[in-house]
C-alpha cells in the first residue's frame, strides 16, 4: 500500500508471477530468435538441393557444396556462398570412375571379335586394374557385377549365362577406379586465383557434390550436420523449418493486423452509433457468423487462385468478425462507465475524450485478442496448406510451416521410418502455437480488471 | 439464564497467506445460552463476520486457530466435513447479507427454501412444495403457492431476505446467525426485515440468535445483549439498555455517535424569499426510449422525470431524497446535460442552458461540477489522483501545468489528504480517500454549485461522518451552492437547508430542513421518517 | 423465451440464403470452368455438358436454378461421376462424418468437463496448473499434426491400431480422438473458468450452510450455472468438429462428406460443391440455434423474458 505502483508495474508483477505467461514467451522468444536469425547466419541455404543424399535422417553430415560445382582461374566460381566467401579450399575428390567398353561379336556361342573403339584385341583381361564389371547383351539386359574374368578369341564367354548359342553381341563395360584427387582452391574476393590438382596447377576444375570426401575450409571442416535431418532433394530441413517459420509468422501477423483493423473500426462504429444502426450492423455479422467460413475460404482458394493477397482477403474475412464483437463489447460497456461522465464534467472534449479516457482502456483486450488469433492464423494458413492449397507469391510457393507439414505427412513412409520429416517442422510450429496461446492466456489474467 | 449452547475460549484466529500470518481473532471468550439474543456489533473488518463465518465453518481460506469453541460442548474446531453437514442448517443456521446473490438463480424458491429440511430428512411426510408455501407464508409472502415455484430474479431484494430467513428458520436451528441482514437493502425494506426478525426472535424463545451489524441502532428492541468488537477483541460485552445508557470503550461511543439520529439539533441556512436563485429548473421531463426489435419498431418509454421544477438560491444546500429508482439521478444527469432532459427549462444565473451544445455545454461546465456516487468508478485508474485533479485546469486551459500541478497539491491538502500523494492512483486509496479525490476534482475550477450524487452511500458510516464535515467546512470556504441527493434522510438532515422528497420520477414535497419532520404531510415522507431505526434511550452524546 | 427462439429460427433461413449466394457467387464468378482440367473434350460434348448443367444460361437464371436446387435439395448429379447424383453422395457418405462427429464432440465434452471441474476444485494447485499447460498445448496442436502423430506411434511404432479405414470399431478410435482433442482442451478451459467463478458466487456458501454434501452443491447449484459457457462454445464447437473432419477424413482415409467436399471443390465440382456447402451450412446453423436456445433454456431469467 505505501510504495507507489503504476497500473503498469501492478501488470508486471502480474504477468512475472503468471507461470503460463513466462512459459509462453520463453517459447517465443526461443522461436523468434530462430526464426529472425537461423536463416542469416546459417552456412546454407532452404533451397540448395543435395539430391545424391536424398531423405537423409538428422545427424547426417553434409558439404557446403552445391550438387555441380565449377571454378575457373580468374572468374566468379559457380558454387555455394560458403565456397566463396572462403580464402583457402582444400578438397579430397573421389575421382571419377573410369569406365571402358568392349564390344565383343559371338558366332555359335564362341567369340569371334572383340573391339574397343576401333582398336580390335585378341584378348582381354578383366583380372587386374579395375573394380568392376558388366556386361549387357543385345536385348538390353544388364547383368552387374561379373566376376573378374579374361576374355579370348574363339573361346566361349566366361560365364555361363553368357555361352547361350543365340547370342550375337555382348557389350563388356569394365570400371576402373581412379585414384582421389586432392584439390586446392585459393581465392580472393569471390574470385578463384589458382587451383592445384594432386600438386599441379591447373586452369579450371569441376566436381560434384557426391565426390567430395573431405573438405576444408580455410583450415576448418567444411562438413555440416542436417540437424533435423533433410528432404528427398536433401535440402537441410533445419533452415527450412526456420525460414518457412519467417513466412508463416509474416502471413499470420498480416492476416491479424487486417482483421483488427476492419474488426475494430466495424466494431467501434457499431458501439459509439448504437440503437438501429448497432443491431443492424450486428444482425449482420451474426449472420456471417453463422457460415461456415472455412469451406468459403476453400472455394476461394481454389476458384481465384493461392496468391498470398486473396489467402489475407479471405482470412482476414473471417477473423475480423471476432474483432468487431470485441471491440463493440468494449466500446458500449466503456459508454456507460461513469468515469466517462466524469472526463466530460471535467471539460474534456470529445478527441480528449477517445485518446485520454477511451482508447487505452479498449488496449487490453485488442491485445489480448492479437496475441490469440496469430496462432489461428497461422493454423489456418497450415490448414490450407494441408489441403495442398499452399499460398504462393508471384507464381512461386511459400514453403511455410504448413507446407513442410504437409510434405512431411506425404513422405512418412509405411512404417514411419521418415518420421523427422514430420516431426521437426510440427515441433517448432506447435512450440510457437503452444507459446502465443499462453502469452495470450497470461495477459488475459493478468489484464482482468476484475483481479485488482 | 439456562446453561450455554454456544462457548468460547480464548480463541484466536489468523489468515494465512503466503507465510504470512494476518490475525482476525484474539483472544475471544464468550458465552452464548439458549434463547439468548446477542448482539455482534464494531466497524467494519473488526473481525465480527470472521466470527460468524467460523461458527459455521464456512471459512475458505488458509487459517491457523488456537482455543475453543465448544457447541453443546463439543469443540468445533475439530469438526469432520460429516459433522459439519449435519450441524449447518440443522442446528445452526446463517442469514447472508446480500440477499440478491445468496439465492441460487436457476433453482426454483420452493426448493430452496425447503433444501435443508430435504438434506437433513426432517421433511416428514409432507410434501416439498406445500413445506415451502407453510414456509413463505410464515415470512409473510403473499401468494406463497404461486410463488413458491417461481425462481429468484421474480422477486424483490426485500423479498429474497425474507426467503433467506425462511430457509434459516425451517429446521429450527438452536442457533441463528443473521450476518448484516438488512444492510443491502433501502430503508423501508430494512425496517420490515426488521420487525420480520423481531417476530422469529420473538417466536422462537428457546432458540439463540447473533446479529451481526455495525449499527447499533437495530439492535435496541431485538437483542438483550451486545458485544461490541474492535482489531479483532471483543472490548465491551453488556446489556443493551445499560450498553446504551453509560457505555465504557471508544468503540462503542464511537458507535453510539454515528447512529444516524433525527433528534440531533441542525442548524439550516434560512433563505431569504427574495434570494436571488442560482439555478432554476422549469418543467423538466426526462424519457428514456428503448427500441427493440430489428425490423419492426418496437419502443418502450420510461418516463424517468416528470414536470418536475425547483430552483436553488444562492449559497443553499438543496437535498432531494428519494429511493433507488425515483429519478434522482436522472434529474441531476438533465440539469448537467449528460443525460439531456426531453423537454423543460434549465436556468443558471439566469441565462437558459438547455439545448447548449458543444463548446458552448463545454464552458458551463466550469460552474456546475458533479460529486458521484462510487469514487471508484468515476476515476479513470489509468490516471494518478494529482493528474486527475488537475485535468480540469488543464481541459479549460486556466492555467500552465506547473501551476496546475501546484494547485492540484493545495487542493489535496484542502480535502485532508497528504499533497505527496500526487503520484498515487485511486486503487491504492480507500473508498473515503477516493470520494475526497473526486470532490477536489469538483472543486478545483471554483464552481458556483456543485451537485453530489449519493456522495456517502457507498461508505462506512464514520467516513460517512467525515466526508459530510468536510463538505460543511467547503461550504464555509467557498460559498458553495449545492445539490445533495441521497436516500438517506438523516444525512439529508444533517447537511440540507431545504429538504425535496422525490417519488416515481415527481417531486412529493419540499420543506424547510428544520420543520420537516414535524411538517411532513405526504404519506410517502412520513414512511421514510418512520423507517429510520431509533435508538429510543435519551442519551447525552456531548459529554460522559 | 418463445418469441426470442422464434426470432432465431427465422435468422437461418436467411443465414442460409447468403451461404448459397455466397457461395455460387464465389464458384461462378471465379475465373475458369469446370471441364477445363479434362483432355480434349470434343466442343459438342462440353456443349452438351454446359446444357446438362445449366451452365449456357446467363448467370441470373443460374442462380435462380441453383436457389430452387438449394429448397428441393436436388441439385442435379455430380459433374465429375456423372452417373451418380449429388444426393446420393451424400446419402452414402454423411452417416459416417456424423458417426465420427458425435464421437468426437461425446468424447470432447466428457473429458473437457471431467478435466475443467478437476482443475478448479484443485485451484492454483499443481494439479489445476498442469492440466492448463495440457489444455494450452491441446489448443496448439493442430488436427493434422495430432493425427499423424498418433499413426506414427501406435499404428506404425506399436502397431496397436489400423492407421486407416473406417469398417471395424477399431479404426474409429485414432480419428475420433484426433478430432475431440482441441475441444476437449476449451471446453476444460472454458469449464474451468465456469466453476472457479460459480463457486465464488455467495449463493454456493449459502447453500453450504444450510448444511448440503458438497456433491450435492457441486451437481445442483454449481454444474448448470458453470456449464453454461461450455454450453455457448457448443455452437463454435460443433461448426470446429466439422472442419476438423475434413481433415481427419483426409488422413484416415475415411469415406466421409468431407472428403467429397475437398475433392469436389478441388475438381470444381459444382453440384458436388453447392450440396455439400448447403449439408454443413445447415448443420452449423442448427447447431449453433439449439446450442444458442439451450443456454437460454438454462438461465430462468431469459426463459421467463418476453424480449
Amino acid at each position: 500500500m505505501l510504495e507507489s505502483h503504476t497500473p503498469f508495474q501492478i501488470f508486471l508483477k502480474r504477468f512475472f508471477s503468471h507461470r503460463l505467461a513466462l512459459i509462453g514467451s520463453f517459447f517465443l522468444i526461443a522461436v523468434g530468435l530462430g526464426v529472425v536469425l537461423i536463416p542469416e547466419i546459417s552456412p546454407t541455404d532452404p533451397s540448395t538441393t543435395r539430391p545424391w543424399l536424398g531423405m537423409s535422417p538428422p545427424g547426417t553430415q553434409f558439404p557446403l557444396c552445391l550438387s555441380e560445382n565449377q571454378f575457373k582461374i580468374n572468374e566468379d566460381p559457380l558454387t555455394s556462398p560458403a565456397l566463396k566467401n572462403a580464402q583457402s579450399i582444400v578438397l579430397e575428390l573421389k575421382g571419377n570412375e573410369e569406365q571402358t567398353e568392349y564390344r565383343v561379336v559371338l558366332r555359335r556361342g564362341k567369340i569371334r571379335t572383340i573391339q574397343q573403339g576401333v582398336t580390335a584385341y585378341d584378348e582381354v583381361s578383366f583380372k587386374e586394374g579395375y573394380s568392376r564389371l558388366e556386361a549387357i547383351d543385345a536385348n538390353g539386359k544388364v547383368v552387374t557385377n561379373l566376376p573378374p574374368a579374361i576374355i579370348k578369341k574363339g573361346d566361349k564367354p566366361p560365364i555361363t549365362w553368357l555361352q547361350n548359342k543365340k547370342q550375337r553381341v555382348l557389350i563388356f563395360r569394365a570400371y576402373k577406379e581412379a585414384s582421389n584427387q586432392q584439390i586446392t582452391i585459393e581465392m580472393q574476393g569471390g574470385i578463384c586465383k589458382s587451383i592445384q590438382q594432386n600438386g599441379n596447377a591447373i586452369e579450371q576444375t569441376s566436381f560434384d557434390g557426391k565426390q567430395i570426401i573431405d573438405i576444408k575450409l580455410d583450415g576448418k571442416s567444411g562438413w555440416r550436420t542436417f540437424h533435423f535431418g533433410s528432404d528427398q532433394l536433401g535440402r537441410d530441413l533445419f533452415v527450412r523449418v526456420f525460414y518457412g517459420g519467417r513466412i508463416s509468422v509474416m502471413v499470420g501477423l498480416t492476416a491479424t493486423f487486417v482483421s483488427l483493423f476492419i474488426g475494430l473500426l466495424y466494431g467501434t462504429i457499431a458501439g459509439y452509433l448504437g440503437g438501429k444502426w448497432d443491431r443492424l450492423m450486428m444482425a449482420f455479422t451474426d449472420i456471417l457468423y453463422g457460415l461456415p467460413f472455412i469451406f468459403l475460404v476453400i472455394l476461394l482458394m481454389v476458384c481465384f487462385g493461392r496468391n498470398l493477397f486473396m489467402f489475407f482477403l479471405a482470412l482476414g474475412a473471417v477473423q475480423w468478425l471476432t474483432m468487431a464483437r470485441i471491440a463493440r463489447g468494449q466500446v458500449v460497456v466503456l459508454r456507460t462507465r461513469e468515469y466517462l461522465d466524469a472526463a466530460r464534467m471535467s471539460g474534456a472534449t470529445t478527441w480528449n475524450l477517445i485518446f485520454k479516457h477511451l482508447i487505452p482502456h479498449t488496449l487490453g483486450p485488442v491485445i489480448v485478442y492479437t496475441t490469440l488469433t496469430v496462432p489461428v492464423v497461422i493454423m489456418e494458413e497450415s490448414f490450407l496448406a494441408f489441403l495442398g492449397l499452399q499460398i504462393q507469391y508471384n507464381n512461386q510457393m511459400l514453403d511455410s510451416w504448413g507446407a513442410l507439414i504437409k510434405e512431411g505427412i506425404d513422405r512418412l513412409g509405411n512404417d514411419g521410418q521418415q518420421s523427422w520429416l514430420l516431426l521437426f517442422p510440427a515441433s517448432v510450429m506447435v512450440i510457437t502455437l503452444v507459446g502465443l496461446n499462453a502469452l495470450g492466456d497470461g495477459l488475459r489474467d493478468c489484464l482482468d480488471p476484475k483481479e485488482h | 439464564m439456562s446453561k450455554p449452547i454456544l462457548k468460547i475460549n480464548n480463541f484466536s484466529l489468523a489468515y494465512q497467506n503466503l507465510g504470512q500470518s494476518f490475525p482476525a481473532l484474539k483472544n475471544i471468550s464468550l458465552e452464548i445460552a439458549s434463547g439468548e439474543k446477542v448482539a455482534l456489533v464494531g466497524p467494519s473488518g473488526c473481525g465480527k463476520s470472521t466470527l460468524a463465518k467460523m461458527l459455521m465453518g464456512l471459512i475458505q481460506q488458509q487459517i491457523k486457530t488456537d482455543g475453543q469453541i465448544l457447541w453443546n460442548s463439543e469443540d468445533l474446531t475439530k469438526f469432520s466435513q460429516r459433522r459439519w453437514q449435519e450441524v449447518r442448517g440443522k442446528e445452526i443456521a446463517m442469514i447472508f447479507q446480500d440477499p440478491l446473490t445468496s439465492l441460487t438463480p436457476h433453482i426454483q424458491v420452493g426448493k430452496t427454501l425447503t433444501e435443508s429440511l430435504k438434506v437433513h430428512n426432517l421433511l416428514g411426510n409432507e410434501s416439498r412444495i406445500n413445506k415451502a408455501v407453510t414456509l413463505l407464508e410464515e415470512v409473510q409472502i403473499p401468494k406463497a403457492d404461486q410463488r413458491a415455484k417461481q425462481y429468484p430474479f421474480e422477486f424483490s431484494g426485500g423479498m429474497r431476505q425474507r426467503v433467506m430467513i425462511g430457509s434459516a428458520i425451517s429446521c429450527k436451528p438452536q442457533l441463528l446467525i443473521a450476518d448484516e441482514p438488512s444492510t443491502a437493502l433501502d430503508v423501508i425494506t430494512q425496517e420490515h426485515i426488521l420487525s420480520l426478525l423481531r417476530e422469529v426472535a420473538d417466536h422462537a424463545t428457546e432458540h439463540a440468535m447473533i446479529l451481526i451489524t455495525h449499527d447499533l441502532a437495530i439492535v435496541d428492541g431485538l437483542c438483550d445483549r451486545v458485544i461490541v468488537m474492535e482489531q479483532g477483541e471483543i472490548v465491551e460485552d453488556r446489556a443493551t439498555k445499560e450498553l446504551i445508557r453509560d457505555p465504557q470503550a471508544d468503540t462503542t461511543k464511537q458507535l453510539l455517535a454515528a447512529v444516524p439520529s433525527l433528534n440531533t439539533p441542525i442548524f439550516p441556512k434560512e433563505m431569504a424569499k427574495d434570494a436571488p436563485s442560482l439555478l432554476k429548473v422549469e418543467n423538466i421531463n426526462l424519457i428514456y426510449q428503448s427500441s427493440s426489435g430489428l425490423f419492426k419498431k418496437r419502443t418502450e418509454s420510461t418516463h424517468a422525470v416528470k414536470d418536475v421544477s425547483f430552483d436553488v438560491k444562492k449559497g443553499e444546500i438543496l437535498g432531494l431524497v428519494g429511493q433507488s429508482g425515483s429519478g434522482k439521478s436522472s434529474l441531476l444527469r438533465a440539469i448537467l446535460q449528460l443525460k439531456p432532459a426531453t423537454s423543460g427549462h434549465i436556468f443558471l444565473d439566469g441565462k437558459d442552458i438547455m439545448g447548449l451544445t458543444g463548446e458552448d455545454l463545454r464552458q458551463t461546465r466550469q460552474t456546475m461540477q458533479l460529486v458521484f456516487q462510487d469514487p471508484q468508478a468515476s476515476l479513470n485508474e489509468r490516471m494518478t489522483i494529482g493528474d486527475a485533479i488537475a485535468e480540469p485546469l488543464l481541459n479549460f486551459k486556466v492555467c500552465s501545468k506547473e501551476e496546475a500541478k501546484e494547485r492540484s497539491r493545495e487542493m489535496l491538502k484542502q480535502v485532508a489528504l497528504d499533497p505527496n500523494w500526487y503520484y498515487r492512483y485511486p486503487h491504492q486509496l480507500s473508498g473515503g480517500q477516493r470520494q475526497r479525490v473526486c470532490i477536489a476534482k469538483a472543486l478545483i475550477l471554483k464552481p458556483q454549485i456543485l451537485l453530489c450524487d449519493e456522495p456517502v452511500s457507498a461508505l462506512d458510516v464514520h467516513v460517512q461522518d467525515e466526508i459530510l464535515k468536510l463538505l460543511e467546512e467547503l461550504r464555509e470556504t467557498y460559498g458553495l451552492t449545492m445539490i445533495f441527493i441521497t436516500h438517506d434522510l438523516t444525512v439529508v438532515r444533517r447537511i440540507a437547508d431545504r429538504i425535496m422528497i422525490m417519488k416515481t420520477g415527481e417531486i412529493v414535497e419540499t420543506l424547510g430542513a428544520k420543520e420537516f419532520l414535524e411538517k411532513a404531510t405526504h404519506p410517502y415522507s412520513k414512511q421514510l421518517i418512520h423507517a429510520i431505526p431509533q435508538i429510543e434511550v435519551e442519551i447525552n452524546k456531548d459529554g460522559n | 423465451m418463445l418469441q426470442i427462439a422464434l426470432r432465431r429460427i427465422a435468422l437461418a433461413p436467411i443465414t442460409l440464403f447468403v451461404l448459397v449466394s455466397f457461395t455460387f457467387l464465389m464458384i461462378r464468378l471465379a475465373p475458369g470452368g469446370p471441364f477445363d482440367g479434362e483432355r480434349e473434350l470434343p466442343p459438342e460434348v462440353i456443349e452438351a455438358l454446359n446444357e446438362q448443367f445449366y451452365l449456357d444460361k446467363p448467370l441470373p437464371k443460374q442462380y435462380l436454378n441453383t436457389l430452387k436446387q438449394a429448397i428441393t435439395f436436388d441439385f442435379g448429379s455430380s459433374m465429375k461421376h456423372r452417373d451418380r447424383t449429388v444426393r446420393e453422395i451424400i446419402r452414402e457418405h454423411l452417416p459416417n462424418s456424423i458417426k465420427l462427429g458425435a464421437l468426437a464432440i461425446s468424447i470432447a465434452i466428457c473429458v473437457g468437463l471431467v478435466a475443467g471441474m478437476t482443475a478448479a476444485l484443485n485451484a492454483n494447485k499443481f494439479g489445476d496448473w498442469g492440466t492448463m499447460l495440457i489444455c494450452v498445448i491441446g489448443i496448439s496442436l493442430p488436427t493434422f499434426v495430432f493425427g499423424p502423430i498418433l499413426q506414427l506411434i501406435f499404428g506404425m511404432k506399436l502397431k496397436w491400431l489400423p492407421i486407416a479405414g473406417f469398417e471395424t470399431p477399431n479404426q474409429i478410435i485414432l480419428p475420433a480422438i484426433t478430432l475431440a482433442l482441441p475441444f476437449s482442451a476449451r471446453i476444460a478451459r472454458l469449464a474451468r473458468t465456469g466453476f472457479l467463478e460459480v463457486l465464488k458466487e455467495d449463493y454456493v456458501m449459502s447453500a453450504k450452510a444450510r448444511g448440503s454434501s458438497m456433491a450435492r452443491i457441486l451437481i445442483q447449484h454449481v454444474l448448470p450455472a458453470a456449464v453454461r459457457p461450455v454450453v455457448s462454445y457448443l455452437g463454435p464447437a460443433i461448426a470446429g468438429i466439422v472442419t476438423g473432419s475434413l481433415v481427419v477424413e483426409m488422413i484416415f482415409l475415411i469415406p466421409g462428406l468431407g472428403r467429397e467436399f475437398v475433392e469436389g471443390a478441388l475438381n470444381r465440382d459444382y453440384p458436388l460443391i453447392m450440396g455439400t456447402t448447403f449439408v454443413y451450412g445447415s448443420f452449423i446453423i442448427c447447431s449453433n440455434l439449439t446450442a444458442d436456445l439451450l443456454n437460454r433454456w438454462l438461465d430462468p431469467q431469459s426463459r421467463g423474458a418476453e424480449e
